[in-house]
């Protein structure tokens, strides 16, 4: 069975995301910043008339973080465990479907998170573990932000 | 009206506050008085709101207003620097936090949006005095 995946970009990095937990794809959307809030859960958005936070992947890839104000052109909404977040980037491309047994270890793209790897666009992308990302903040931790190194092998396209 | 889901604050209208570090509302039925922070001296200092909510904390200043927050039988005076507006209107829905951020941001109780867009941070009264320690005088605490 083909494991379908949506790639998406942040900065210059292109990342695949497991398509089953993307509820949809939207456009640039309005967020509102909380003040003091981490990084890794900057804001809120107004989805479907309910509030739901932001979560910024830019912060463990080491990329241009979301200030104040700024937006991306695609906003993922995604249904990470109990929640359902936003996840602002730069660029989403249509499902893809990969064969499991095209996902190797890990080897090339050292990105926090990343589950696996395969071939795409003729790169080598990372699978996000997106549940796995926003679990972590929600318990107050996120551990892989402090790995050396991150974000220095991200595919850009 | 204001359309408020489900838990939302029982007010008409709300109190909003524009700073430099964030957009809070509080809903004006919780707000006894706004003063000039220079008007009247008072025993015991203000409590920085903006701090209160995680903006970075400022020193009092001229342009500051004193809000006097209400909640049942408690009572207490915050400052605030910024831009203080009365909105009122049915494009103003209230939605409420998600759980995910009530610990962040522990005093908000939901977030307003204006023309389908989020803008402010609706703080809960009751959570904002319930958060406070008493006034030192006591003065402020009973109405």
């Amino acid at each position: 069975m083909m494991r379908a995946l949506v790639p998406a970009k942040i900065g210059q990095a292109w990342v695949l995301l497991d398509a089953d937990i993307i509820r949809e794809i939207l456009g640039q959307e309005s967020w509102l910043p909380i003040p003091g809030a981490r990084a890794e859960m900057p804001g809120v958005i107004a989805w479907r008339g309910r509030a739901i936070p932001v979560v910024d992947l830019a912060a463990p890839f080491g990329s241009e973080r979301l200030n104040n104000g700024e937006t991306r052109a695609r906003t993922l909404i995604a249904s990470v465990a109990e929640s359902i977040v936003a996840v602002p980037v730069d660029a989403a491309r249509e499902v893809h479907g990969v064969n499991p047994a095209d996902l190797r270890p890990v080897t090339v793209t050292q990105l926090p998170y990343a589950l696996a790897e395969t071939e795409l666009f003729e790169r080598v992308l990372a699978v996000i573990d997106l549940p796995r990302f926003v679990g972590e903040i929600l318990g107050g931790a996120t551990p892989e932000l402090g790995r050396e190194g991150i974000g220095g092998h991200a595919a850009a396209l | 009206m204001l359309q408020p889901s489900s838990g939302a604050p029982a007010a008409s209208a709300l109190l909003t506050i524009w700073t430099e570090h964030g957009q809070w509302a509080l809903p004006c039925a919780a707000v006894v008085s706004v003063e000039s922070a220079t008007a009247t001296p008072m025993a015991e200092p203000p409590l920085d709101l903006g701090a209160l909510l995680g903006a970075p904390s400022s020193d009092p200043a001229r342009d500051d207003r004193v809000l006097v927050v209400q909640s049942g039988q408690r009572r207490r005076r915050v400052r605030i620097a910024g831009q203080l507006h009365l909105v009122e209107g049915s494009a103003v829905q209230l939605l409420p936090l998600p759980p995910e951020l009530r610990r962040m941001s522990p005093l908000v109780s939901h977030v307003a949006t204006v023309g389908g867009k989020p803008t402010l941070f609706v703080v809960s009264p009751e959570r904002l005095l319930e958060s406070l320690p008493s006034a030192p005088h006591g003065s402020e605490d009973a109405v």
